[in-house]
């Protein structure tokens, strides 16, 4: 693995999969991983295995919820769909994602 | 609508665990081939494609482990909620604790016992290596049949020989000698089972040599930590087993008890020292004395019917070489219809496992019936606390919790609690195998039964404990579960009829009822078989008797020496103050030893095809049948002018003369023993020499100072009438065989009823643990009953207040508690009394004089139930007698 690749970092893998979840409708597991490394533009490093016991987590907290159908090529695929909780949710964690890399932002930059 | 359908997707979740990761292996799957096609689309070659998809997804089973983690992570965070939760919940009602857990203690106390005694004996595999494989031949041998046959089938059997272990005196390091259990065991022995010595060496082969000396011994570890204290420098010491010193070669590995289930070995000794520790005689250089026990270990797959077939042929040819040529017809036929069986002896050889299967399986019944018992009182105490706790769960299920975690938490609860009684129970067990363990010989000596608590009787017990948390937790579960919210709207308290968790109560006792029905039942029918056994007319008496046991040959007497010999000992055992009348027989009675003959007819008798029937016999000194108490039909008994010379006579019984001489007068009938004739003098009343179980056979008598030529006695049974004390007594007559001869050892000298007494152990063993057990039916089922009258009392005081208040009359209120409390009792008495008759017939076998329509036991144990069902309605009754109507009716 590239080593120049950040990490994800923690607890923030959650917070991704519910976004794209909201930006993006309806995905199954590979488009969900596919969206997130278009948008990091090859600055992440995903593990793409790594998202689906997130997508169990986040089910069981009722955040998502997921349903068997088929993918544009006819195979059989569970498609994962964010639920009101989930919206609420992730606002919540934005406002406290943002909020606290602000912050951090301002101590490192003060630090400089 | 909304909250059930959430409830369905969390429970398919929860029960679909599996099913989600099998297609999390889908969906990973397809990701990755997905992945892969894209690749390709990108240029690379499939290979190489499929490999970078592989690298960008990470590692399968890392994503495939940590999405497992998820799923269990999640169930075990809410059960160890679940169990917390109810840890606090139970640890603010002690009082039920204590209830519950005591009655489930009882009850997993007693199975957890009663099981410890049914593996030992019934079910555990012997601690050898593939113990199927090990079988028992059928009858004893001699240790040269045992050589032979081990030599001619190595192949597909190994063979291996022991006795049954001796009660010798060791000395060790000079000490005073102590009793030593010795087992004599062939070379073969540790080998043949599949049995690794612990410690030192394993003896070989040429142990089994008659003219070597091998003086060495085995300890088996129980001994070896008893008595030397697990001590390592044991091997190669000496300790002296009569007058032969023996080294010490090894120690048996743990758990190891020998072979015999019910008999352990202190030390294991190689066959061919037993004539050099046993005084008498050498019975390892007797080719013709069977006297050992051979177990086989069949080899790869033999067939045991086949094997026995080869070892049965091999059998007769030696038997033929040791008995020789110009044996009579009779031998010939004798060992040609010598045939050998194999029968499994995985679990060891025991006569425990025959005498006691019937009484330990019932028993292991009735404990279980026990145990239901007890759950059923604890989910009498659940509902009640359920009904007492109904506003919590109303709150809890207003809440949000869903049913299935309310189920849940009671179901975690109710576990918990049989877990404190398991353990509290096991503790139980302990003391409570010690005692039966006691009970099940005569003189009150615990049954050396290798009884541990080992892993098979904590599965057992974990066992019962989800078994009862099942059982007794489920019904009030469900109740709670079903718990409507908006009943607490509704009514704070009912009035009226009691509510549907009043009827599942009543249910349960009714249940309850039926059951100790059928446990008193069961218990007044073993009692009143040991009453009638302990007075059954024996046709003997053995009141104010004593036996003593001589062996005149042990000593040197033989023939004409012996006869007066026992003249003597006759005359010194007369003489002893308080004795009425002394006589003596080779047999005796209640000792279990017996002759008999088909050659013994009327003179005369014409023989048909199926020969002379078949006639046991006895030979016994003067005044026989007086001093035994016999009485006489006709004629006279043996008495002291019966001598050499006189003319032959013989004493009969009832049975016989029926069986040769019909209706006809058989006194002054001549009977013709081969082709002796004799007269008969006398018909003695049927007796029951065996026991009152035993059948009465035909039996005849022979005077033993008539015929010198049987002098010598298997050994000479003296029975003493005697009024006095009974140790003096019992002194008093050692001490006359004694100063007759100090080479005589008087053996067995004790009350003639001790004989009795001992052949009663089982039924009394059957009568006490059955009655105690019937006792805790009927206190667990009279605290049942107390609690549920008390309950509906405590429930329907509001009602009962208005009663009072509206005129009722206090014998009306005294109608209504009891009158409920009848209902339950007779409608127990009713279901148990028809399944009390039922089952008893399992038992039919272990009766005596008593069947299950035995109205004695039936009427005793209906009074018994009412009056318990009285007993528990007292309290109640004054209670609701109590209230007062105005301050009942306020405090709602």
């Amino acid at each position: 693995m590239d080593s120049t690749l950040a990490p994800v970092p923690y607890g923030t893998l959650d917070l991704m999969v519910l976004k794209t979840l909201e930006s993006s409708g309806p995905q199954h597991g590979y488009g969900i991983a596919r969206r997130i490394e278009e948008v990091a533009a090859g600055s992440l490093s995903l593990n793409q295995g790594t998202i689906y016991p997130a997508l169990l987590r986040l089910e069981r907290r009722g955040w998502i919820k997921s349903e068997l159908g088929s993918s544009d090529n006819n195979r059989r695929a569970r498609f994962y769909e964010i639920t009101r909780t989930g919206r609420k949710q992730l606002l919540a964690q934005t406002e406290s994602w943002t909020r606290t890399v602000a912050m951090v932002g301002r101590l490192l930059g003060g630090q400089s | 609508m909304k909250p059930r359908l959430a409830l369905l997707a969390r429970l398919r979740l929860l029960f679909t665990r599996r099913g989600r990761t099998r297609a999390l292996d889908e969906e990973m799957q397809a990701h990755i081939d997905l992945l892969t096609d894209e690749y390709i689309r990108q240029g690379l070659q499939p290979g190489p494609a499929r490999s970078a998809a592989e690298r960008a997804f990470g590692g399968v089973s890392q994503a495939k482990e940590s999405f497992r983690d998820e799923l269990v992570a999640a169930w075990a965070d809410r059960l160890a909620q679940d169990v917390r939760y109810a840890i606090r919940t139970l640890r603010r009602s002690p009082a039920f604790v204590c209830a519950a857990g005591g009655a489930l203690a009882l009850g997993i106390g007693a199975n957890a016992a009663i099981f410890s005694l049914v593996d030992a004996v019934l079910l555990r595999n012997l601690p050898i290596e593939r113990p199927s494989d090990l079988v028992a031949l059928s009858g004893d041998y001699s240790f040269k049949s045992f050589n032979e046959l081990s030599n001619s089938a190595s192949d597909a059997i190994g063979l291996l020989a022991t006795t049954r272990p001796e009660d010798l005196e060791a000395r060790i390091d000079g000490a005073e000698p102590e009793p030593l259990k010795v087992q004599f065991v062939s070379g073969s022995y540790f080998r043949t089972l599949g049995v690794a010595i612990a410690r030192g060496t394993p003896w070989t082969a040429d142990v089994d040599d008659v003219n070597g000396s091998s003086s060495f011994v085995i300890l088996s570890d129980g001994y070896w930590t008893r008595r030397f204290s697990r001590m390592t420098s044991i091997i190669g010491r000496s300790l002296t087993i009569g007058a032969k010193p023996m080294i010490v070669v090894g120690v048996a590995p743990p758990g190891f008890t020998g072979e015999r289930v019910g008999i352990i070995p202190d030390v294991w000794v190689p066959l061919t020292m037993w004539s050099s520790l046993v005084p008498g005689r050498d019975l390892v250089r007797s080719p013709t004395t069977a006297w050992l026990t051979i177990l086989g270990r069949l080899h790869n797959g033999h067939d045991a019917a086949e094997v026995a077939v080869a070892l049965t042929h091999r059998y007769r040819q030696t038997l033929t070489t040791i008995f020789g040529p110009g044996v009579p017809p009779e031998v010939t036929r004798e060992i040609a219809e010598t045939t050998i069986e194999l029968t499994p002896a995985a679990q060891g050889i025991s006569n425990l496992r025959t005498r006691y299967r019937d009484p330990l399986w019932i028993l292991m019944a009735v404990a279980a019936l026990i145990l239901l018992l007890a759950c059923a009182n604890v989910a009498n105490l659940l509902l009640a606390r359920a009904t007492a706790r109904r506003a919590e769960t109303e709150l809890r299920l207003a809440l949000g919790i869903s049913r299935a975690r309310l189920a849940r938490q009671l179901m975690i609860e109710s576990f918990l609690v049989s877990c404190s009684g398991a353990i509290v129970g096991l503790a139980l067990a302990w003391p409570a195998r010690e005692i039966l363990l006691r009970l099940v010989t005569p003189d009150g000596a615990r049954v050396p039964l290798a009884v541990t608590t080992d892993a098979r009787l904590l599965a057992f017990t974990v066992a019962l404990c989800l078994a009862t948390t099942i059982l007794f937790g489920l019904a009030p579960t469900v109740r709670s579960a079903r718990t409507r919210i908006a009943q607490r709207l509704r009514s704070t308290r009912t009035v009226g009829q009691g509510s549907s968790g009043g009827r599942a109560a009543s249910v349960i006792l009714v249940g309850q009822v039926a059951i100790s029905v059928v446990l008193v039942a069961g218990a007044a029918l073993f009692l009143r078989t040991l009453m009638n056994l302990q007075t059954a007319d024996l046709g003997f008496a053995t009141k104010a008797r004593f036996v003593l046991d001589v062996d005149p040959e042990e000593a040197g007497y033989k023939g004409p020496a012996a006869a007066a010999l026992n003249e003597r000992l006759l005359e010194r055992l007369r003489a002893v103050p308080g004795v009425r009348r002394a006589s003596f027989s080779e047999n005796g009675a209640l000792m279990g030893r017996n002759s008999s003959t088909d050659a013994i007819r009327p003179v005369g008798y014409v023989r048909g095809p199926r020969g002379i029937p078949k006639s046991w016999f006895d030979i016994v000194g003067p005044d026989f049948a007086e001093t035994m108490g016999m009485t006489m039909v006709a004629g006279r008994g043996i008495i002291a002018s019966d001598r050499a010379g006189t003319p032959n006579v013989i004493v009969i019984n009832e049975t016989l003369a029926r069986q040769f001489f019909n209706d006809t007068v058989a006194v002054g009938q001549r009977l013709q023993w081969n082709d002796t004739p004799f007269e008969i003098v006398g018909v003695a009343r049927d007796a029951s020499i065996e026991g009152p179980r035993e059948r009465v056979v035909p039996q005849f008598y022979l005077p033993y100072f008539q015929h010198p030529d049987r002098a010598d006695l298997a050994s000479t049974r003296f029975v003493v009438s005697a009024d006095g004390d009974a140790a003096a007594l019992i002194q008093a007559f050692s001490t006359a065989v004694v100063s007759e001869d100090v080479r005589l050892r008087p053996s067995f000298v004790r009350p003639f009823g001790d004989l009795a007494d001992r052949q009663l152990v089982q039924e009394r063993m059957l009568a006490k643990l059955s009655g105690a057990f019937a006792a805790v039916a009927l206190g667990l089922t009279g605290i049942g009953l107390y609690g549920l009258l008390a309950y509906r009392v405590l429930q329907r005081r509001t009602e009962i207040g208005i009663r009072l208040a509206l005129g009722a009359s206090h014998r009306r209120i005294l109608a209504m508690v009891a009158g409920y409390d009848l209902a339950l009792v007779l409608f127990g008495l009713a279901i148990g009394l028809p399944i009390a008759v039922a089952t008893s017939r399992v038992a039919t076998a272990l009766y005596y004089g008593v069947d299950g329509w035995d109205s004695i036991a039936l009427t005793t144990t209906a009074a018994v139930i009412l009056f318990i069902g009285l007993v528990a309605a007292i309290i109640p009754v004054r209670r609701a007698l109590a209230v007062e109507p105005a301050v009942a009716v306020r405090s709602d």
